[in-house]
């Protein structure tokens, strides 16, 4: 028999995909029968989605923000909120296939896990660099792939029947301990958005855990539930970029670090030459970022 | 607050009053503590064009843009393609809050979209009216006014200055009425005028202007703030279309170093010291303040500052200046403008346009001089005549001549206005104003940044602002903080990296090479521009030499050609010797006839007299004729008017015959009428006769049947009443009978009017009617007598008026 878990969802205010997320999710509630808890965090400041919810998922318990506080906020809210010891925190925009919910309980019991992740593909049945994530180090910058598996979605990988280690579980869809999480939520310094899942992996790493996909688990992310369409695409590549750079300057060390900053260096000094602002406008907001939390429990 | 001027040029390079003023503005609001960066081109022959190169200046940035001095095409000068994405990189670099634009000029309008584009408050100070016109002093090249809206005119104008660029080595495309080579004045009026060859290509560049114009309107329209120093620019620009209010404010100058100018000295030291700085234009009129003082002698020290150029106007001032005692001085440095105030008593100012708010008069003012100025209406704004200064007819001579002599003559006069003078504005408090709009202009994009800032979801907005704050921060700035952040960095993490001072020298150096390398790649692009316009000319030259071979062919066939006609002229000219000597003989012969013809003139001439005396007589005898003439003239037409009465009386003879002769058909037709009337008259009468006859009958029955009734009356009263009734129905028909014979008596009464006009026909039916009286008497006697009878009868019974009636018939029948 496998453990009931409370099923997070943070969200902003398109009930249209919500229909879509908690169709599933409930779907998979009833198929496992243990008692699995839905619960809504309203993140729209405005409470836009609580009547939709009375009236189409009247069983869903629902928090609201009373103002917009940003993803890794909500989701934090809604795993002190949450009633049992495993959370699968979930995307609006992300449709969890049927059955995806028993692997993630049984992989996530593993001795020395962190959190599990569904494999995640997109509306057309692909895999993206969000599947199998693995950070590289190119030119002295950290970068997100996709790794080079043979992996069939609802299937046990043959090379890891115990679930594929990754660098980091896409914050959009994984399932992790409460206890853990509230112990380390992600860092604020990775606010507004991006990255801090790929840092709470490291976190996590750095603590000799591991973080998996188990493919027997699928779920499909369509991209479009998130604050992306809501933000300047300029502001979002900002802290993108700013947030890769906070990344590197917390996790790189050795050579790794000194290869980054001299790249950097190198970077920096091509921007002023060729009148590039954007790079050095992320630069600076990371050097702010740092500067504004030196007293963290993360030295960066 | 960061602030962009941006001007169409700049000191060193050009020194005019805008330039001036940009540069006073960007000192004095630097020394107010804001961030100044001036944008201004400048023609660069050694590097490619549109190159930017940044200098410090006196507390402002300076960010040349390099343009082609050999550009040749006009509307390409006027607003270089470009410019305006050249402007955009400015202004992405410098990242200013504020842009004021002071001129567009070989920039274009496509600057001011480049700053709205990026949601930078804009200001537009107009110093001219380069806004609305491409002529910028609104003159024609003959120095007569232009109106602003007139493309046609000015379309005309370009075609004059490409007459003047053909005529001329060197001219500033004006030409003095008087001085100018009157063939070439009266041509370039003639394409003014529009009568020359070439106008038709003035639609086309009417089209032209009016789409470059146009542009320049538009571009003022969407300026934040546009303003001019005085109401008469203001107005003008306002009044040509640009659809929106022009604010009207004073310009200051910089006045620490004039304040310090030594008052002017006394009043009678020696001559009138008269300054002019300036350009020696056409439009400046500084040919007329020549010829005025040339008068004047040495009344008038004249000292004269500006560039000569190469014109022939410039030579022809030259004349005049050393006729005026005095020379064309050369430019002055800044500096130098104290100096040459203190050593004058006014300033002149002959301006034949209508000038606008001239620099160098506010700076005359702040050293204390007074003013002699052009009376146009801007500079009227500007110079109180007869308070601070004088105005003077522009382009009159004898008026300049005028008050120069009376202010030379008349040193209390010359003090009064320098006492009238008062210092002008100072570029400080022009700042300071500046600065106000431009913080209100600025304040206006942060509440739209504001607005944008909260259409963000709540939680991104710190982060947001933080990222606009930074992408607004110039770029020097950016990549300092970020070196600078880069360096603590590596310093915390212990990371030896090169120094940022060494990565900033080395980024200058590397700057400075990358500069260069663009630059030599911009040339390498520009020379092999360059290159292949030079293939091209050298393609274009052989092309020239093989038409030029083919034109010595053609050159040599025409010399064979020549030679044959020459042999053939040989020829021709052995003809004509033979042909002289045969015309000599002739013109013996014709010698001869001459003689021969000389007698017959003379005896033709004594003919001639013969024939004149003949003439004479003729002339006499037509004159006579011509009298006889005219009386016969006036003796027929007498008479035709006569003969033109009498067939008129003719005509009314016949007319009136004609009525006669109808009245005589009418009297004839009537008289037949009549007849037959008498003729019917005449039955009537015998049926009366009958009638009368019959009633008698009827009457002596009547008699009897009274006579009887009497009786019976008598007897029974009864029958009284029938008897009345039948005399009733007597009485009734005697009516009838009398009213019948009335008529008949009236138709005899028309008869007898008939009858009387025409007697001699009616003769017989006057013995008829004789007998018919006669008739008419037997009856009546017989109606008496029975009457008398019936009377005598029933005398009783018969009323009177029957009495009566009888009575009246026989008077009418009568």
């Amino acid at each position: 028999m496998s453990l009931a878990v409370s099923i997070v969802v943070p969200t902003l205010d398109d009930p249209e995909l919500l229909d879509l997320c908690l169709g599933a999710v409930f779907a998979e509630r009833d198929r496992r029968g243990v008692g699995d808890e839905v619960l809504v965090v309203d993140d729209s400041g405005e409470g836009a989605v609580v009547e939709h919810l009375r009236e189409r998922f009247p069983e869903a318990r629902t928090e609201v923000h009373e103002r917009n506080l940003g993803f890794p906020a909500a989701l934090e809210r809604g795993v002190r909120a949450a009633h049992h010891a495993l959370v699968l925190a979930l995307n609006p925009d992300v449709e969890l296939r049927p059955g995806a919910i028993d692997p993630l309980v049984e992989t996530l019991g593993q001795g020395g896990t962190r959190a599990v992740a569904p494999l995640v593909i997109d509306g057309d049945g692909r895999l993206s660099e969000e599947s199998l994530p693995r950070i590289v180090v190119e030119g002295g910058l950290p970068r997100v792939v996709c790794a080079e598996l043979d992996v069939t979605p609802g299937a046990v990988c043959a090379a890891h029947p115990e679930g594929i280690p990754v660098d980091f579980c896409l914050g959009g869809a994984f399932l992790f301990r409460r206890t853990a999480f509230l112990q380390q939520p992600f860092d604020p310094r990775f606010e507004p958005f991006y990255w801090e899942d790929v840092d709470w992996g490291a976190e996590a790493r750095g603590g000799g855990e591991t973080l998996r996909v188990d493919p027997r688990a699928v779920a499909v992310h369509r991209n479009r539930g998130t604050i992306a369409p809501r933000v300047p695409e300029s502001l979002r590549r900002a802290a993108i970029e700013k947030n890769r750079l906070l990344y590197a300057w917390k996790h790189f060390e050795g050579e790794a670090l000194r290869e980054h900053l001299e790249a950097l260096s190198k970077r920096l000094v091509e921007c002023a030459l060729t009148e590039e602002r954007d790079e050095l406008v992320a630069f600076l907001l990371a050097t702010e970022t740092r500067k504004s939390a030196r007293r963290s429990i993360w030295p960066l | 607050m960061r602030i962009a001027l941006v001007a169409h040029a700049f000191p060193p390079a050009s020194c005019t009053g805008v330039e001036v003023y940009t540069e006073a503005l960007a000192r004095a609001l630097a020394r107010g503590g804001h961030e100044v960066e001036v944008f201004a081109p400048r023609p660069d022959g050694r590097s490619p064009a549109l190159t930017q190169t940044r200098e410090e200046r006196e507390g402002f940035g300076l960010t040349w843009l390099s343009l082609d001095p050999a550009e040749d095409d006009e509307e390409r000068r006027r607003a270089r393609p470009g410019a305006a994405v050249a402007f955009g990189r400015f202004l992405e670099r410098e990242q200013p809050e504020v842009v004021h634009f002071q001129h567009l000029l070989g920039l274009g309008p496509g600057l001011v979209d480049e700053a709205r584009r990026r949601g930078l408050p804009t200001l537009f100070t107009a110093h001219d009216f380069h806004g609305i016109s491409d002529e910028l002093n609104l003159l024609a090249p003959d120095l007569t006014p232009l109106a602003a809206e007139d493309l046609e005119a000015q379309a005309r104008c370009r075609l004059a200055r490409g007459r003047l660029d053909r005529a001329l080595d060197a001219h500033d495309g004006f030409l003095v009425p008087g001085q100018a080579p009157e063939a070439l004045l009266a041509e370039v009026r003639a394409v003014l005028a529009g009568q020359s060859e070439e106008e038709e290509r003035v639609p086309e560049l009417v089209r032209g202007l009016r789409a470059s114009l146009g542009a320049r309107r538009e571009a003022l329209a969407r300026v934040d703030h546009v303003e001019a120093p005085t109401r008469w620019l203001a107005s003008a620009l306002e009044g040509a279309g640009i659809g929106r209010e022009v604010a009207v404010r004073p310009q200051g100058i910089e006045l620490a170093a004039l304040s310090r100018v030594e008052p002017p000295r006394g009043a009678s030291d020696g001559p009138l010291r008269v300054l002019y700085v300036g350009a020696y234009h056409e439009y400046k009129g500084v040919h007329v303040l020549l010829e005025a003082c040339a008068q004047l002698g040495d009344r008038i020290e004249l000292d004269l500052r500006g560039l000569r150029g190469t014109s022939d106007h410039a030579d022809h001032l030259e004349q005049l200046a050393r006729r005026a005692g005095t020379t064309l001085g050369p430019p002055f440095e800044r500096e130098e403008l104290p100096l040459l105030l203190e050593q004058a008593d006014l300033l002149a100012l002959p301006s034949l346009w209508s000038e606008n708010a001239p620099f160098v008069l506010r700076e005359a003012f702040a050293a204390g001089r007074p003013v002699l100025a052009s009376d146009t209406p801007a500079l009227r704004e500007s110079v109180r005549d007869g308070v601070d200064g004088r105005l003077v007819p522009a382009g009159d001579v004898e008026a300049w001549r005028t008050a120069l002599e009376e202010l030379a003559g008349n040193p209390a006069a010359l003090a009064e206005l320098v006492a009238g003078v008062e210092p002008p504005r100072s570029i400080e408090a022009d700042a300071a104003e500046l600065v106000e709009r431009y913080g209100e202009l600025a304040d206006r994009c942060e509440l739209g940044r504001a607005r944008r800032l909260r259409g963000l979801p709540e939680h991104l907005r710190p982060f947001a602002g933080r990222h606009e704050a930074l992408t607004r921060l110039p770029h020097r700035e950016l990549v300092a903080r970020g070196l600078a952040g880069l360096e603590a960095l590596a310093r915390e993490r212990g990371v030896e990296l090169v120094s940022p001072a060494a990565l900033v020298g080395e980024l200058d150096a590397y700057q400075g090479l990358r500069e260069r390398l663009a630059e030599a790649q911009r040339a390498i692009a520009w020379r092999r521009t360059v290159a292949a316009d030079r293939e091209r000319a050298v393609e274009a030259l052989e092309a020239r030499l093989a038409e030029s071979e083919a034109a010595v062919e053609e050159e040599r066939r025409r010399a064979g050609w020549l030679e044959g006609l020459v042999a053939e002229r040989d020829g021709q000219l052995a003809w004509e010797a033979t042909t002289v000597s045969d015309l000599e003989t002739t013109l013996e012969a014709l010698r001869e006839e001459l003689v021969e013809a000389r007698r017959g003139r003379e005896e033709f001439e004594g003919r001639a007299a013969a024939a004149d005396a003949h003439l004479a007589s003729l002339e006499a005898e037509r004159d006579a004729l011509a009298v006889e003439r005219d009386a016969h003239t006036r003796e027929s037409a007498w008479r035709e008017e006569e003969l033109r009465g009498r067939d008129a009386e003719l005509a009314w003879t016949r007319e009136s015959l004609e009525d006669r002769g109808a009245h005589l058909r009418e009297l004839e037709q009537r008289i037949e009428q009549a007849r037959a009337a008498a003729e019917d008259a005449e039955a009537e009468r015998a049926r009366l006769a009958q009638l009368v006859e019959a009633r008698d009958g009827e009457l002596t029955e009547a008699h009897a049947a009274l006579e009887r009734a009497v009786e019976l009356a008598r007897d029974d009263e009864a029958e009284r009443g029938s008897l009345h009734e039948a005399l009733r129905v007597l009485d009734a028909e005697l009516a009838a009978t009398t009213e019948a014979y009335r008529a008949l008596g009236a138709e005899r009464e028309a008869a007898r009017e008939h009858e009387a006009f025409l007697e001699a026909e009616l003769a017989e039916r006057g013995a008829a009617r004789n007998r018919a009286e006669t008739l008419l008497a037997e009856r009546e006697a017989e109606m008496r007598a029975a009457a008398e009878e019936g009377r005598g009868r029933f005398l009783r019974l018969v009323a009177g008026h029957l009495a009566r009636r009888l009575q009246s018939w026989r008077e009418e029948g009568r």
